[in-house]
């Protein structure tokens, strides 16, 4: 009986230590911190110089993703400068590997501590440009490293998954930008993009 | 048509009644995943057993061919889920045999520190399910995944994701550790060895344990290497063969550990190999740690990576035996071919034979000890 007793020993040796500080976390009210770098969805990077995204619509990002769930349409500008028309991420598909992260050669694209992202339908799990382009202020900019997790700032650990911390702190409307409505279940096909990752240009 | 009974013993029943055939899975709490196992019994002993796979199939192999060699890392992560560093590893070390890449010393340091912190883990979620399948139901399986915890949060730190990690890639790693993730490392591997001692105090020498995984499923060493089995399975029936040792990849020959064995062959062998096994990899990590140089992580290579034409196979002892990538190239920056020998698949054809003669409840007891993980099973 020695080994069943003291196997029950240890556990309750462990209901009395942990009486006094549990380790469950009561989520959602409270959250863990997560690592900085985590990969959450990925989103665009908002460049205060230009008031725009950095991105340049060049594509690499939706040649690197494993599985195609990146969009992009572009023209060309006027000065000739490609313009960016349509950037959209199926979150219904996206694995979070980063490899588009670690593709985009102007550090247009970052991480993000994005990981709550369900949605009552399919439409609702496409993100487009407005979504997923956080606008900043020189006021703001500082609180910015703190709804992204890029590895290129290493700050504070973010406390709580993005866009909800987006929304508290006032950069990003309530209701997200503007998410897909939601649509009739026979609609939706005419509404989700194609199946691979599609770059088109006039 | 009936399917036929596999290693049929008997063919009429000893007691009343007739032979049972029934199905246990492929939904099912205890068969580690959608695995499903066509049982012919007699009473309550299992006089044929036949295995039935499949139900996890992604075609990953097929997959991995429309795809660059990068972008095939992602799917590594998914084959052995719950072991995802130790899986990356063969695959990049295959494409480095391919191509005559030379990895970095910092980079060879931390992919050893990281499969050997994954082996901990998987080895964590192995004893911890093994007993709720014996039926202590989760009291060690939250012991063990209380360390396993600390474990997917230094991965987050390193790589940014606890399971699906694509950290191990061709030329190195993917990032660096920050000093906080350096830190976290050296804290478990203090804290480690009292936890495995009290993961021990509950189950090693538990009466009723010992009761239920000794003698159960014996495996003798003859038939162990006759199946090809590997990993702890294969040591706990007398075999000391790790690849670790028999053939040193990355920089395993400069580390000082030890290989456990057992020669029982039976469940509670395969339990305390595991453990074992925990206990080296902390000395593993340990010396890792301390000899971790400064330098690179990743080899340069070219932003389109094209490696030579040819094949590689490249094997490693993961934390459920002996996996191996076979990568075939034809120039192209997708492979031709990528071919995966996942140990649980083979460990798993020997499992037949170890079910006849017992019960039903041993059934589940002997698929535990083998630890399986249907995503490296089916691919």
């Amino acid at each position: 009986m020695s080994g069943i007793a003291s196997g029950m020993w240890t556990t309750l040796k462990h209901f009395f230590t942990s009486l006094r500080k549990p380790v469950t976390v009561q989520y959602p009210e409270e959250r863990l911190p997560l690592a900085v770098g985590f990969r959450g969805l990925p989103r665009l990077v908002y460049d205060l110089q230009t008031g725009d995204a950095r991105c340049v619509a060049c594509g690499i990002c939706a040649q690197a993703c494993p599985v195609g769930v990146i969009h992009i349409d572009s023209h060309r500008g006027p000065d000739g400068r490609k313009l960016l028309d349509r950037f959209d991420i199926e979150a219904g598909g996206c694995v979070f590997c980063g490899l588009c992260v670690e593709a985009c050669p102007f550090d247009a694209l970052t991480m993000t501590a994005g990981f709550e992202l369900a949605a009552y339908n399919r439409p609702a799990l496409l993100w487009p440009k407005e979504r997923l382009l956080v606008p900043g202020t020189p006021e703001n900019d500082a609180n910015m490293h703190w709804i992204m997790s890029g590895v290129e700032k290493m700050g504070k650990t973010p406390p709580s998954a993005w866009p909800r911390a987006a929304q508290e702190a006032g950069l990003m409307p309530p209701d997200g930008g503007k998410p897909a409505e939601a649509v009739e279940p026979g609609e939706a096909e005419e509404k989700i993009p194609a199946a691979a990752g599609s770059v088109s240009q006039d | 048509m009936t399917p036929e009974p596999a290693f049929a013993v008997q063919e009429e029943a000893t007691q009343e009644g007739n032979l049972l055939t029934i199905n246990m899975g492929p939904q099912h709490p205890s068969t580690h995943g959608v695995f499903r196992l066509v049982l012919t019994l007699d009473g309550e002993t299992v006089v044929a057993a036949r295995p039935v796979m499949g139900y996890l199939h992604r075609s990953v192999e097929k997959l991995c061919e429309s795809r660059t060699y990068l972008q095939d890392v992602i799917f590594t992560d998914r084959l052995d889920y719950l072991a995802s560093m130790s899986t990356n590893l063969p695959y990049a070390l295959a494409i480095e045999k391919l191509a005559g890449i030379e990895v970095p010393e910092r980079a060879e340091y931390i992919r050893v520190i990281m499969c050997e912190l994954q082996r901990i883990a998987a080895h964590c979620v192995a004893i911890g399910t093994f007993a709720a399948d014996v039926g202590t139901f989760f009291t060690p399986l939250l012991y063990t995944f209380r360390e396993r915890e600390r474990i997917l949060d230094i991965f987050e730190m390193c790589c940014g994701a606890r399971m699906t990690v694509s950290y191990i890639r061709y030329g190195g790693v993917s990032r660096d550790i920050p000093e906080e993730g350096i830190e976290a490392i050296r804290r478990f591997v203090e804290v480690m060895p009292e936890r495995i001692d009290e993961y021990e105090r509950l189950l090693t020498n538990n009466e009723i344990f010992i009761a239920r995984t000794r003698n159960v499923g014996i495996l003798p060493p003859e038939l162990a290497i006759a199946y090809s089995v590997t990993g702890p399975v294969l040591r706990a029936s007398g075999v000391q063969y790790d690849i670790r040792r028999a053939e040193p990849y990355s920089i395993y020959d400069r580390f000082d550990f030890e290989i456990p064995v057992r020669y029982n062959g039976d469940c509670y062998d395969r339990y305390l190999v595991r453990i074992a096994e925990m206990r080296q990899s902390v000395r593993i990590i340990e010396q890792a740690l301390r000899d971790l140089p400064k330098g690179e992580i990743r080899a340069k290579l070219p932003r389109v990576f094209r490696p030579p034409p040819g094949a590689a196979y490249a094997r490693t002892e993961s934390p459920k035996g002996e996996l191996g990538f076979y990568v075939v190239s034809d120039g192209k920056t997708e492979p031709y071919r990528v071919h995966i020998r996942p140990p649980s698949f083979v460990n798993l054809t020997a499992l037949a034979p170890l079910l006849i003669g017992h019960k039903v409840a041993d059934v589940v007891v002997i698929l535990g000890s083998i630890d399986i993980v249907m995503g490296e099973v089916d691919r």
